[in-house]
Parts: C-alpha cells; structure tokens; sequence
C-alpha cells in the first residue's frame, strides 16, 4: 500500500521579522526541500495557506524559487489553513497525478487583536467582533459546568513556556510561572494577556510524497477536517446565534473523531500533541475533546503534570502558540514541522522520548477543524 | 433606553425601534428561527420566512467583560458581551449592560434595550 509520506519539512522562526510573508515561506521552503533532499524542479504542485498575503501569494513563492509552470493552489482557512494546505497536498497525491507536491504557510499580521473581515460591518461597529470572545465564552462556560479554575488555565501557559525554553524557532522563550500569568492584565474575562497566543509572523513548510514510507520516515496515518453545526453555540463560527440545542458534538470533537476512525489508532496511543493553544482555555477543551481525558477534567489534565514534557502525554512540546504565537496561515504547517522532527527524534532537549505517533490539531475562523495523525515508521 | 429619533440603526433586520425588540425570521414550513432576520430558511431551505420580534428576556448562558477596544469599536472599554438564552429557543449574542459589570453572573436575567453606540443605534439586554 502506498503512502503519503512527509520527506522533509521546513520552518523560518515565529516572531517579528522586516522580511515580507512571501520571504519567510521561500526560507521554509527551501529548508524543507533540503531536508528532504528534493529538488524544487521536482515539485509537481505547490498548496500555499495564508489569510494576509494578499493576491498569488503561492504563486510568488514558485517565482521567487524559479518559474517551474507548476499549479499552484492559495487556501485561507484562517487558523486552520496549514492543515488543509497538508489535506489538499495529500488529495493531490491520491489523485495520482503527482509524485511529489509541497504545503507552504505563511503569515504577517498586525499587532492587537485581529482585524477579520469575516465579520459584517455592523458587528465591528458595536464591539462584537472580538476574535478571542470566543475562546473567552468557552473558558468562561467551562469554568461554570466544571469548576475550571484561573489557576489551572494559568498552568497551561506556565507548561507551555516551559517548553519553549528549548524551542529555538518560538517568539518567547523564557518560563513564565503561573503567577505571572495571573498577573497580567484582563483582557477578555475571564483570560489574562499571557493566557492568549500573540498573532505574529512566520513560515513553515512540508515536502510530500506517495509511496510506501521507509524505515525512519513519517507518513501520515489519518486526518479529519470538519466546519461546525449549527447548535454549537460557541466556536470559531462566532455565530450572531444559534438554536437551543444541547449535546450537539464541538467541531473538534467531530474532526478528531474522522481522524480516529480512519487511522485506525485512538487517543491512548498517541505520544504527543501539538493542539491549537489560541488560548489556555482552548487547549483544556482540547485535550477533552481530543479524547485525552473525560469531559470535565481537562483542567485535572494539566494540574496533574500528565501533558509536560516527560510527562504520560506531552501536549505542545514545541511551546505551543502561546510562546510560538500564531502566524495563522502558518500555524498548522508550523505543528506538523513539530511533530515530524519529534517523530525523527530531530528536537534535542524538547524531545519526546520514543514517539512514534503525534497529532496535530487546528482550529479557525468560520469554524473549521483539522485533525492529522502522524506516524513515524 | 429611547433613542434619539434621528439615530439610524447600525444594521438592518437587527431589531425594531417601536416597540424595541431584536428581529429574527421564522420559518413558516419548519418552524426554524434565526436572528437576525434572512431571505430563506438555512434548516430546510425554503422561502417562506415571517419576520418576528423575539422575546424581549431572557437568561445570560456567558459573558465576557472586554478590556481593550477591538478594530472598528465605536463605543467605550470595558463592555460585557453575552449570549442571552432567550424563550423562542433561540441563543443569540449581544451586548450586556448592568450597574456593575464585575457582579455579571451566568444565568443572570436580562432585558432587551436599544443602545446608541457612536453615532448609531444597536441593541443590548440589560441585567434586570
């Protein structure tokens, strides 16, 4: 059986940077392509994930890298972006019309709080087009139905800064304790500054393949993509409503589930996650939905120590978004380059140690989900 | 809260000014509601919508205080923003008023209110 194999990856650091998005992702592309030892003349199809780039973004990148003539396909999915850049690259192998293809995410954002046109004017005018309300709605009724506490969403930052001591592609690379966390000054209640993930800049890429994957290598075991149902009340949707409804399954639930299904693998054989930490409270929800710990007790999750580094299940070894901060087009790509050097055992004292299987997860605007389980052979 | 008679509202099928209430859109064939108000039924897809005027209570299912003035903002920081449960079956998010933003609990009562923010009118449900 064949495979679709991740031969090389490739990642330009996230943080501040003079150099363009389109410069950033010719860095990581080229990284990736000579990690994998592949020529850019032999790139059959290039997928470029980006929300601010602007027109042909993908298409500069391919010029920057020389005029090849092949397709080249620009995705926005926001936050999500990267994974479906890595789903459409693997659609394009199965389709057996190319042998090796490329996903590129790039991202160059401003400061603050992120200006979206995904919503209508009016609700920009009254104050409800806050991108984090969201993440501030979910923790805010996760702390009401299972006594969730600041404290705990307070460690998920402090963990994940931890980690990133050793990553040095983050913005922030120095621990943070929980009180610091605490510290720091409200911004959408009932999360703090240093509970949210920083919109920044960066790049990251990955180099794709089909054919039986090689002792050493990674290949990508299943994947999910899924948009919310209406009934969710809270989401990435940002819905102006939605209908009372109760047990309706969150997106991310739903995406890790296809992802589950089709790998024919389960949350217990995972040995680390990169998930979508926009926000502390968000990656307690995850870690719940993910199927890593029973509803309720994602809070317990990082109390007890369980997703650290050298812990039963390390979640965000690379430091997550919130010491990465998040390029949103570049995200996505910027955790399976995580996960296949885990997976290679390439990550030095970040190291997880005997991983052999890794999921990513992402999560944006309009709702979207993707779900990738990787697997080093 | 009576607005002022020249303000304009900030949208359109948002709500109505007399008597002051959030609009939404019933389907005739299925029953589905929505706010604000839309041209077909999303549920089962047909045409035939009424426009209703939606309960005017309802109970707070979150909030969040916002600290810091998002892009585009007309009005004033903090201000709470929710999701107000109301008795049509309906959740729908609005701005929140109370005396005191700090004492805001989930559950709260609510009551809908028009809202002038900047130069136009939106809409709020007030802690009762």
């Amino acid at each position: 059986m064949s495979d679709v194999v991740f031969v090389g990856v490739g990642m330009h650091p996230f943080g501040r940077f003079d150099a363009s998005a389109v410069d950033l992702g010719v860095l990581a592309l080229r990284e990736a392509l000579a990690d994998a030892g592949v020529a850019w003349s032999d790139v059959d199809a290039l997928f470029c994930s980006h929300m601010y780039a602007g027109t042909g973004a993908g298409h500069k990148i391919a010029a920057a890298l020389g005029y090849t003539g092949i397709p080249i396909t620009n995705l926005e999915n926001a936050c999500s972006g990267g994974g479906a850049a890595v789903l459409a690259a693997r659609q394009a192998l199965l389709s057996g019309d190319y042998e090796t293809v490329v996903a590129v995410g790039i991202e160059k954002m401003p400061r603050g709080f992120m200006d979206m046109d995904y919503f209508d004017g009016w609700r920009q005018v009254i104050g409800h087009a806050v991108n984090p309300l969201q993440f501030a709605f979910g923790a805010a009724r996760h702390m009401h139905e299972h006594g969730t506490t600041e404290r705990q969403l307070a460690l998920v930052a402090e963990k994940n800064h931890a980690h990133s001591v050793h990553n040095p592609k983050a913005m922030y690379r120095r621990e943070i304790t929980a009180d610091e966390v605490l510290a720091s000054r409200r911004v959408v209640d009932p999360l703090r500054l240093l509970m949210l993930c920083t919109p920044n800049e960066g790049a990251a890429a990955a180099v794709l393949t089909r054919r039986p994957a090689a002792a050493g290598e990674v290949r990508l075991r299943g994947q999910g993509l899924k948009t919310a149902l209406r009934g969710q009340a809270i989401g990435e949707h940002m819905p102006t409503d939605s209908p009372v409804v109760d047990g309706v399954e969150g997106v991310t639930r739903r995406a890790a589930h296809e992802a589950y299904e089709r790998s024919g693998l389960g949350p217990d054989e995972l040995d680390l996650v990169e998930l979508q930490d926009t926000d502390s409270a968000t990656e307690i929800i995850a870690t719940e939905e993910l199927g890593l710990c029973a509803v309720g007790e994602g809070g317990a999750l990082v109390e007890s120590g369980a997703t650290r580094l050298g812990g039963r299940l390390p979640v965000n070894a690379s430091g997550g978004l919130l010491s990465k901060g998040e390029p949103v087009g570049a995200s996505g790509l910027g955790q399976v380059y995580e996960v296949v050097n885990q997976l290679r055992g390439r990550c030095d004292r970040r190291q997880v140690e005997r991983a052999r299987i890794g999921l990513t997860h992402s999560l944006g605007a309009g709702g979207n989900c993707s779900v990738l389980i990787l697997e080093g052979v | 809260m009576t607005a002022p008679a020249t303000a304009v509202p900030v949208g359109e099928g948002l709500f109505s000014v007399d008597p002051p209430a959030l609009l939404g859109a019933r389907c005739r064939a299925c029953g589905a509601l929505r706010f604000p108000v839309a041209a077909f039924c999303a549920a089962c897809q047909r045409d035939d919508l009424e426009t209703i005027r939606l309960a005017t209570e309802g109970e707070l299912y979150v909030f969040s205080v916002i600290h810091a003035p998002p892009p585009g903002y007309a009005g004033e920081v903090p201000y709470a923003v929710g999701i107000v449960e109301l008795a049509d079956g309906l959740r729908v998010t609005s701005t929140i008023l109370a005396e005191e933003l700090e004492d805001l609990a989930i559950g709260d009562r609510v009551r809908f209110e028009l809202l002038p923010i900047g130069d136009v009118v939106s809409y709020a449900y007030r802690r009762a």
